[in-house]
């Protein structure tokens, strides 16, 4: 920044603006006069010096335009934050100058995120991932690299935002294999954090207790606010049955307690049945309920599942897609159906059944031939198509709009516990922060 | 709607030149190729390097003087200025008005781009930015390289191997 000061000088100079810099922000032509002091001012501006601007400025022009293409870069990258990140991928292979511009970290936090598959367990390898077009290498390292080979093996047990809830041993063999415990993990910055063990202290002596078989951990984490995620543990007794629940969040990287405000008989169906929506997490009952909680644990609510279920015995699945809640079954004991049902109205707790499909005729197979169980695994966060699998060979994306099919899967895999990723680059606030 | 005055220059965007009403007070622009453009301050405002140099009183009566900007280019930008200018409110209005503004060859895009950017027109910015995103977002390799003029750098060996490592993007 030139000084301020000096007759007609300071910041903004009394300049014609000058060649467009790099970063997009205009800057001033340094090498133009001032404007000299009243009275009086000569014309302005001379035109000697606005043919010189004007010769800088297509030098400037041509070395810019060598690198990037027509266009400068301060608009280049504009124009890149907006685009899709498969898309950025993509254009890594233009040319070098767009394979830096692309690869650049801070473009890949801005620019917007979808679907890119999904991560599941393989009873061999562990943790895996499928794309979503089902073919090609992963896009995403299952391995987890950045974990060093530390652990034996790492299972995905849910996922939220980009952030994956996983399950590792250090040794997976023999009496080891008992001993495992909890990480939340972003694949995509290599953020790793292992849950603690829950020690709290006891509500009625106050004297500290330690929860070593909580088994349903719940991750909430919001992508649009990135900087912190924080996991429901219920403390529940052999019946399911929970007075206090225990909130780990990663900005105080402690586990607390709060009252359960539910109603003690709410037993949670467990993980993965849990949806986040507008910072507010979900949670299926086996009562027919849905039960809710802010990311605080401040705010307790409890609203009715669809009560025209076609199979009463089995619970109702939810998922968040568009912004509201969805909830779906299949009726596998029956003739298959799929009934998929969301919720318009949020206040009202109001369902509408959006779609009924029959399963067996999706997998091409024959209704009275079918024995298959199928699972609807997850629904896609940004338009109306659902994935389901027969648990046994084959997986498929069901595009409601359309009845349109795609194959995820043709292999033996184990879809049943597919999470969805939506890659997230920005990193949650971390110790030293 | 551009009227010629008596020495030939044109106005744009009415407005009566007055010293007394701030407001309605006209600056005027220089094009690249030498035309002149009479412009009310309010829309002017709109570029913030003009902005700029209203606010330090550096615009004087000879005007501004945009040696980036070429007069079919220029009067385009004004065109906007003025219309978001007159009813900043009626947003189904603007909207309709905006689609049909970008609705452009991609080289004239560009060029109401490199514009915005060098006048620093924030909302420009961002219509035209978001119009070449979506419309570039399923081009393949080949159509981007051909849609900017870029040479392919890469040997094919280079190319394969990032192809290779993105494969997922490319299905």
């Amino acid at each position: 920044m030139p000084p301020g000061g000096g007759a007609g000088g300071g910041e903004h100079g009394c300049t014609v603006p000058g060649h467009p810099p790099a970063t997009g922000r205009l800057g001033r032509a340094e090498d133009a006069p001032p404007h000299p002091p009243p009275p009086p001012p000569p014309p302005f501006p001379a035109t000697d010096v606005s043919l010189e601007m004007k010769k800088k400025q297509k030098q400037e022009d041509e070395q810019e335009q060598q690198p990037l293409g027509s266009l400068p870069e301060g608009p280049l990258v504009d124009i890149l934050s907006r685009v899709p990140y498969k898309s950025l991928c993509r254009f890594k292979c233009v040319s070098k100058p767009w394979l830096a511009l692309c690869s650049d970290p801070k473009l890949r936090k801005r620019c917007p995120q979808t679907l890119s598959g999904f991560f599941f367990n393989k009873s061999k390898c562990g943790l895996s991932f499928r794309n979503l077009s089902g073919k090609g290498a992963p896009m995403v390292d299952p391995s987890l690299p950045f974990l060093g080979g530390k652990y034996e093996r790492v299972e995905v047990e849910q996922s939220c935002g980009g952030l994956l809830l996983c399950k590792y041993w250090e040794s997976y063999k023999g009496r080891n294999k008992k001993k495992y415990g909890y990480a939340v993990c972003n694949p995509a910055t290599g953020q790793w954090k292992v849950l603690t063990l829950i020690v709290l202290p006891d509500p009625v002596d106050g004297v500290p207790v330690i929860y070593d078989d909580i088994d349903d951990f719940f991750l909430a984490f919001d992508a649009a606010n990135p900087s912190r995620f924080v996991v429901f543990a219920p403390l529940s007794n052999s019946f399911g049955e929970f007075a206090q629940v225990a909130i780990f969040s990663s900005d105080t990287r402690r586990w607390t307690s709060v009252e359960n405000e539910w109603g003690y008989k709410n037993v949670l169906i467990g993980k993965p049945e849990c949806a986040l929506l507008n910072g507010t997490m979900h949670f299926g009952t086996h009562y027919g309920t849905i039960v809710t909680v802010d990311m605080e644990g401040k705010v307790w609510r409890e609203f009715d599942m669809p009560d025209d279920t076609p199979d009463k015995h089995n619970y109702t699945s939810i998922g968040q897609s568009q912004g509201c809640l969805y909830a779906w079954q299949i009726d596998n004991d029956n003739d298959c159906k799929l009934c998929v049902w969301v919720l318009q109205d949020y206040a009202t707790g109001k369902w509408t059944l959006k779609h009924t499909a029959n399963v067996s005729e999706i997998f091409g197979r024959q209704l009275d031939e079918d024995d298959h169980s199928y699972t609807l695994f997850a629904i896609h966060p940004d338009c109306n198509m659902v994935f389901i699998t027969d648990s046994e060979n084959m997986t498929l994306s069901y595009d409601m709009d359309n009845q349109k099919v795609s194959a995820i899967s043709t292999s033996r895999t184990e879809f049943v516990d597919g999470a969805l990723y939506v890659p997230c680059f920005a990193e949650w606030l971390a110790e030293g922060h | 709607m551009a009227a010629t005055t008596a020495d030939g220059s044109k106005v744009v965007g009415g407005g009566e030149k007055s010293n007394v009403d701030e407001e309605s007070k006209m600056i005027t622009l220089f094009s690249s190729d030498g035309e002149r453009f009479e412009v009310t301050q309010e829309a002017a405002a709109m570029s913030q390097t003009i902005h700029h140099m209203m606010e330090d009183g550096c615009v004087d009566d000879e005007g501004v003087h945009l040696p980036n900007v070429g007069s079919s280019i220029l009067a385009m930008v004004i065109e906007y200025c003025n219309r978001h200018v007159a009813s900043p409110d009626e947003k189904e209005d603007i909207r309709s008005f905006d689609a049909g503004f970008v609705n452009v060859e991609h080289h004239t895009l560009f060029d109401i781009i490199r514009a915005a950017n060098y006048l620093d027109v924030k909302e420009l910015m961002d219509l035209c930015c978001q119009t070449v995103a979506d419309s570039i977002k399923s081009k393949s390799v080949e159509e981007i390289r051909e849609l900017f003029g870029i040479v392919n750098d890469f040997t094919p060996e280079e190319e394969a191997e990032i192809r290779k490592e993105n494969q997922w993007a490319f299905e």
